[in-house]
C-alpha cells in the first residue's frame, strides 16, 4: 500500500506539471505503483491496443464460424474445414509479403497480376500452345517463371525508389502491364498438364502435383504445408530480425530512418521482391493444386490481400502491421467466402457481404481504438486523483 | 582536442539568404552557445554543420590535434525530435544500433545504461505514442549519445523539460564537452547559455556578429543588449487614435481558458481594440494561446464574444499559410467567398479575381511583377505580405497573427506593421505571438507576458521608457518565475 500512497501524493502536489508531462504522469504512475493499479497499465497504451485489437479479431471470427456451424451441420465437418484451410493458403501468402510492403509506408498493387502471369508464364513454357515457341523441362519452365514474378519486384522498386513514382500509381500500372504480359504468353488459353498434348513425362507431372495437389493423408492437401512454412518465415522475418525490425522503423518515420541512416532504398527493393516472389509462387501453388490455369482475374484477389491485412492492423500510412493480425484477416475472409458459399449464398451477394464486412470491420477497429484509448487515459487519471486517504 | 571550422558559408533558399558569409571556429572542451533572433540562420547552420544540408559556398574542415579530419560524426539533438511514434523507447535506441541478427531486437548494455542516465528506463517498453514530448526529447538525446559522435549539436533541447531535467541536461552536456566533444547550444533562454556555456556567438542576419565569453563578458545583459541592438531598424512611432481606443469596450473576453494539454491554465483575459503581444518563450503556452484565441485549437474554458466576433488566424510557418501551387493573384484572394470572387450567381470570374487581386496586392504594398506569377516567384517578405494581406482581406474584428516577420527583411517588417496598424484603427484587435522584443516595444499597445502556461503580467507599453528597459523586465519575469519555480517544486508554484 506504502509506494501506492506515495505515488499519488507526489503527482496531487505538483500541480503545476509542466505541459507534456500528463500522458507520462499517468503511465510513470501506474509503472511505478503496485498490483493495485497494473490492470490499467496497459490500458489505452498503443502495445495494450494492438493485442486487443487481436483478441477482438479472433472473438469476432470465432462468432462467425460459430453461426456458419449452427446454418450448417456439415460447416465444421473435416471436409470443409480443409477446403477453408486450403482456400487460405494463396491469400495468405501474398497478404503476409503485402504487409511488408504496407509496413514500410507502400503499397503494391501488383500481386493479382503477377500470381496470374506466373503461374501462365510457368505453364506456357512447359506446356507449349501459348505464344511461347520453345518448351522446356518442368525446372527451366518454373524458374522462368518465378524469374518474370522477380522482375515484376524490381520493376516495381526501380519504379518507385529510383524513378521517384508514388507506389500507388507504380504498381497500378504494372498491373496492367502484367496482366496483358499474361493473356500475350498464354493466348489467353487454358492449361492443364493432365490432358496436354504432348503430354509432359510421367514424373514431371508427380512432382508438379507434389508441389499443391498432392494428398499427404487425410486428404490435405500438399498446399498447405507451404501455409505453415511461409507463416513461420514471414513471423521470424517480421518479429525476430533486424530487417523486420528496421521496416517498422522505416515505416514510422521515413525522416527518422533517413537520419538514422538506414539503408531505406536497399530494404524496399527487398520488400517489392518479395512480395512479387511471394505472389508468383502463390500462383504456380494454385497452378497445381487447381490442375489448370488460364486466364484469370487479378483484381478479387487484390481486394482481399489488402482487405485481410488492413482489416489484421496494418496502418496504410506505414508502420503498424504484425503477421498474427494478418492471418486473422486472412482467416476471417477466407471464412465468409466459405461459410456464403456453403450456405448457398449466390456469388454477387457474397461480394456484397464481403465488402460491407471489410468496412465494417476496419470501422468497429477504429471506433473501439478510439474509446477504449478515452477509457484508459479517464481510469488512470481517476487513480491519479483520488488522492491521498 | 578536436576544431571545427569552417569559412565563408552561404545558403540560400529560394529568395531567402540563410547564411551570408559565415565564418566561426568552434574547439572541444566547453560548451559553446549560439543566439540570434528568429530567421538568423541557426537552424540553417546546425543543419549544414551535422551534414543533413550542403552549404552554397564556403567549406568546413575538421582537425584533430592537429590532422585534419575526413568527416566528424555529429549527432544532433532536433528541436522537433526525430523519433519512431510506433517503437517502445528501448526499440527506438535500437534502430540502427542493434546488437544482434537474429532474435528479439535488443539494445545492447550502453544503451541501458543510457537510459537509466535519462530516467527513461521505467518507459522503456512503452511506444513512443502513449508518452510526453519530454520523453520523446530524451530519447532524441538518447540516440545522440549512442552515436559516440566527436561533436553534439543541441538545437532547444529543453523547451520541453522541467527544471531539473534541464539541469541534468546541461550537466550532461558538460560532462561530454569535458570527454572533448564539440557541444554547441541553440536556445532561447539567456539564462541557460550564462549557466553552461563559456562562448556564446551572436548569430544575426546569416553571420555571426559577436563572440561573447572570448572577446567581450558573458552575461544576460550583454547577450540581450547583442541580440536588440539593430541599426536598420526605425519603426514610425505608433499613432495616437490606436493608443486612445485602448479604453474601448472589449471584443472578446477569456474566462479560465485552458487548453487540453495544459500548455496554458486559467487564463482569464480580454482583448481590446489596439495590438496585443502574446510574449514569452517557447513552451511559456504564449503560442498556444494565440492559437487558441485565433480558433486554431480547442480549448476548455470561455471565451466571451467568440460567436459574435469574427476571428482570423494566421500560422508562423509560410509552409502552413501560402499555396505555393497556385498564383499570386489567386493566394491573396483565396480566402473570399462567393460574394467578392464570383459573378453572375455562384459562377466564378476570373475578370472580378483578377481586379480584387490587383487591388489587393495594391493594398498592401506587394512588389509583385503580375497577379499570374506563381507565389514562390516572390521574396520572403512579399510572399509574407501577400499572406497578411489575404487575411486583411476578410475584413474580420480581430487578426490573430503568429510571428509575421519572422525570416522577413527589414523593409517588410516595417511594411508588415504598418498595415496592421491601419487594420486596428478601425477598432478592431490584432493579437501578436512575437519573439522579437524590439518589434513589440515598436509595436504593441499591451503586451501580455506569459511564463509557464500562466499569464504573469499585462505591460502598457506607453509606460515603458526605452527597448532596454523592456527587455529588462521581460528578462526579469523570465528568471522570477525560473526561481519560484525551484523554491517552490513542493508547495504551491504560482506564476
Amino acid at each position: 500500500m506504502r509506494p501506492n500512497e506515495e505515488t499519488s501524493t507526489l503527482h496531487v502536489t505538483t500541480p503545476a506539471r509542466p505541459p507534456g508531462f500528463e500522458t507520462e504522469a499517468v503511465l510513470g504512475g501506474a509503472s511505478d505503483a503496485g498490483s493495485r493499479r497494473r490492470p490499467l497499465r496497459w490500458l489505452g497504451t498503443q502495445r495494450g491496443l494492438n493485442s486487443l485489437r487481436l483478441l477482438g479479431l479472433a472473438a469476432g471470427i470465432c462468432v462467425i464460424a460459430l453461426a456458419f456451424g449452427i446454418a450448417h451441420p456439415q460447416f465444421f465437418g473435416l471436409g470443409n474445414q480443409l477446403t477453408l484451410m486450403r482456400s487460405m493458403v494463396s491469400l495468405g501468402i501474398i497478404a503476409f509479403a503485402q504487409m511488408l510492403v504496407i509496413l514500410v509506408g507502400e503499397i503494391d498493387l501488383s500481386v493479382g497480376a503477377v500470381y496470374g502471369l506466373t503461374a501462365v508464364g510457368t505453364a506456357a513454357l512447359w506446356l507449349g500452345g501459348g505464344a511461347i515457341p520453345v518448351s522446356a523441362p518442368l525446372v527451366i519452365a518454373l524458374a522462368f517463371g518465378l524469374a518474370l514474378a522477380a522482375l515484376a519486384g524490381l520493376l516495381n522498386g526501380f519504379l518507385v525508389l529510383s524513378a521517384g513514382l508514388p507506389s500507388f500509381i507504380a504498381t497500378l500500372g504494372l498491373l496492367n502491364v502484367t496482366q496483358g504480359l499474361q493473356l500475350l504468353i498464354g493466348n489467353a488459353a487454358t492449361f492443364t498438364p493432365d490432358y496436354n498434348e504432348p503430354l509432359p513425362p510421367q514424373w514431371e507431372r508427380t512432382m508438379f502435383k507434389l508441389l499443391g495437389g498432392q494428398d499427404i493423408g487425410a486428404g490435405i492437401p500438399s498446399e498447405i504445408i507451404w501455409l505453415l512454412i511461409a507463416l513461420i518465415l514471414f513471423w521470424f522475418l517480421r518479429h525476430r530480425t533486424i530487417f523486420g525490425f528496421r521496416l517498422v522503423a522505416i515505416g514510422g518515420n521515413p525522416e527518422a530512418a533517413k537520419v538514422a541512416r538506414l539503408p531505406l532504398t536497399k530494404y524496399k527493393y527487398l520488400v517489392f521482391l518479395l512480395s512479387s516472389l511471394s505472389a508468383g509462387i502463390a500462383g504456380i501453388l494454385d497452378f497445381s493444386y487447381v490442375g489448370s490455369v488460364g486466364p484469370s482475374d487479378a483484381g478479387s484477389l487484390l481486394f482481399s490481400v489488402i482487405a485481410a491485412v488492413v482489416i489484421g492492423g496494418a496502418s496504410l500510412n506505414g508502420g503498424r502491421g504484425t503477421v498474427l493480425g494478418t492471418l486473422l484477416g486472412v482467416v476471417l475472409l477466407s471464412l465468409l467466402n466459405n461459410g456464403l458459399a456453403l450456405l448457398g449464398v449466390g456469388s454477387f451477394a457474397q461480394l456484397l457481404f464481403i465488402g460491407i464486412v471489410t468496412i465494417v470491420a476496419v470501422w468497429i477497429d477504429i471506433f473501439s481504438q478510439r474509446l477504449i484509448r478515452r477509457a484508459g487515459h479517464r481510469a488512470a487519471e481517476g487513480a491519479e486523483g483520488r488522492g491521498p486517504p | 582536442m578536436i576544431v571545427l571550422t569552417a569559412s565563408k558559408l552561404t545558403k540560400r533558399y529560394g529568395a531567402t539568404r540563410a547564411l551570408t558569409g559565415l565564418s566561426l571556429c568552434l574547439q572541444s572542451g566547453s560548451v559553446i552557445g549560439i543566439a540570434g533572433p528568429n530567421g538568423a540562420g541557426k537552424s540553417t547552420l546546425m543543419r549544414i554543420l551535422c551534414g543533413e544540408e550542403q552549404a552554397d559556398s564556403g567549406e568546413i574542415t575538421f582537425t584533430r590535434a592537429g590532422r585534419i579530419l575526413p568527416e566528424l560524426n555529429v549527432a544532433v539533438v532536433h528541436q522537433e525530435p526525430q523519433v519512431w511514434p510506433n517503437l517502445t523507447v528501448r526499440q527506438n535506441l535500437a534502430v540502427g544500433h542493434e546488437t544482434n541478427s537474429v532474435g528479439r531486437v535488443a539494445a545492447g548494455a550502453e544503451a541501458e545504461a543510457i537510459m537509466a542516465m535519462l530516467d527513461i528506463e521505467r518507459f522503456a517498453d512503452f511506444e513512443l505514442a502513449d508518452l510526453s514530448l519530454a520523453v520523446h526529447q530524451r530519447v532524441e538525446i538518447a540516440r545522440a549519445m549512442m552515436h559516440r559522435a566527436d561533436a553534439f549539436l543541441f538545437d532547444e533541447p529543453n523547451s520541453a523539460l522541467t527544471d531539473e531535467e534541464s539541469k541534468s541536461l546541461f550537466a550532461l552536456m558538460k560532462r561530454l564537452a569535458g570527454d572533448g566533444k564539440i557541444v554547441l547550444l541553440i536556445t532561447h533562454r539567456l539564462n541557460d547559455f550564462v549557466n553552461s556555456c563559456k562562448r556564446v556567438l551572436i548569430l544575426r542576419d546569416g553571420r555571426i556578429v559577436a563572440d561573447l565569453g572570448a572577446n567581450e563578458p558573458l552575461t544576460e545583459a550583454t547577450i540581450a543588449a547583442q541580440l536588440t541592438t539593430n541599426p536598420e531598424h526605425d519603426l514610425p512611432l505608433k499613432p495616437q487614435s490606436v493608443q486612445h481606443s485602448i479604453k474601448a469596450e472589449p471584443l472578446l473576453r477569456l474566462i479560465e481558458c485552458s487548453d487540453g494539454s495544459g500548455t496554458f491554465r486559467h487564463i482569464s483575459m480580454s482583448v481590446v481594440p489596439g495590438i496585443l503581444v502574446l510574449a514569452g518563450v517557447e513552451g511559456s503556452g504564449a503560442r498556444e494561446l494565440a492559437r487558441a484565441i485565433g480558433g486554431f485549437v480547442t480549448t476548455v474554458g470561455e471565451i466571451e464574444g467568440q460567436k459574435e466576433r469574427s476571428v482570423v488566424y494566421v500560422a508562423a510557418s509560410r509552409r502552413h499559410t501560402l499555396f505555393p501551387n497556385l498564383s499570386i493573384g489567386e493566394n491573396v484572394v483565396i480566402r473570399l467567398g462567393a460574394r467578392q470572387l464570383a459573378s453572375p450567381g455562384p459562377w466564378l470570374s476570373s475578370a472580378r479575381i483578377a481586379r480584387k487581386a490587383r487591388a489587393c496586392l495594391a493594398k498592401y504594398a506587394v512588389k509583385a511583377g503580375d497577379i499570374f506569377d506563381p507565389v514562390t516567384s516572390l521574396s520572403g517578405g512579399n510572399q509574407q505580405k501577400v499572406v497578411l494581406g489575404a487575411a486583411l482581406e476578410k475584413n474580420s474584428d480581430i487578426l490573430v497573427v503568429e510571428e509575421p516577420t519572422r525570416g522577413v527583411d527589414v523593409a517588410s517588417k516595417r511594411d508588415i506593421y504598418a498595415l496592421m496598424r491601419t487594420f486596428c484603427q478601425g477598432g478592431k484587435a490584432v493579437i501578436l505571438f512575437c519573439t522579437e522584443v524590439p518589434e513589440m516595444f515598436d509595436v504593441a499597445d499591451k503586451i501580455a507576458v506569459m511564463s509557464r502556461g500562466s499569464l504573469v503580467d499585462e505591460i502598457t507599453v506607453a509606460d515603458v521608457p526605452t527597448v532596454t528597459d523592456l527587455v529588462d523586465l521581460l528578462a526579469q519575469y523570465e528568471s522570477d518565475c525560473h526561481n519560484l519555480f525551484n523554491r517552490g517544486a513542493h508547495t504551491e508554484p504560482q506564476c
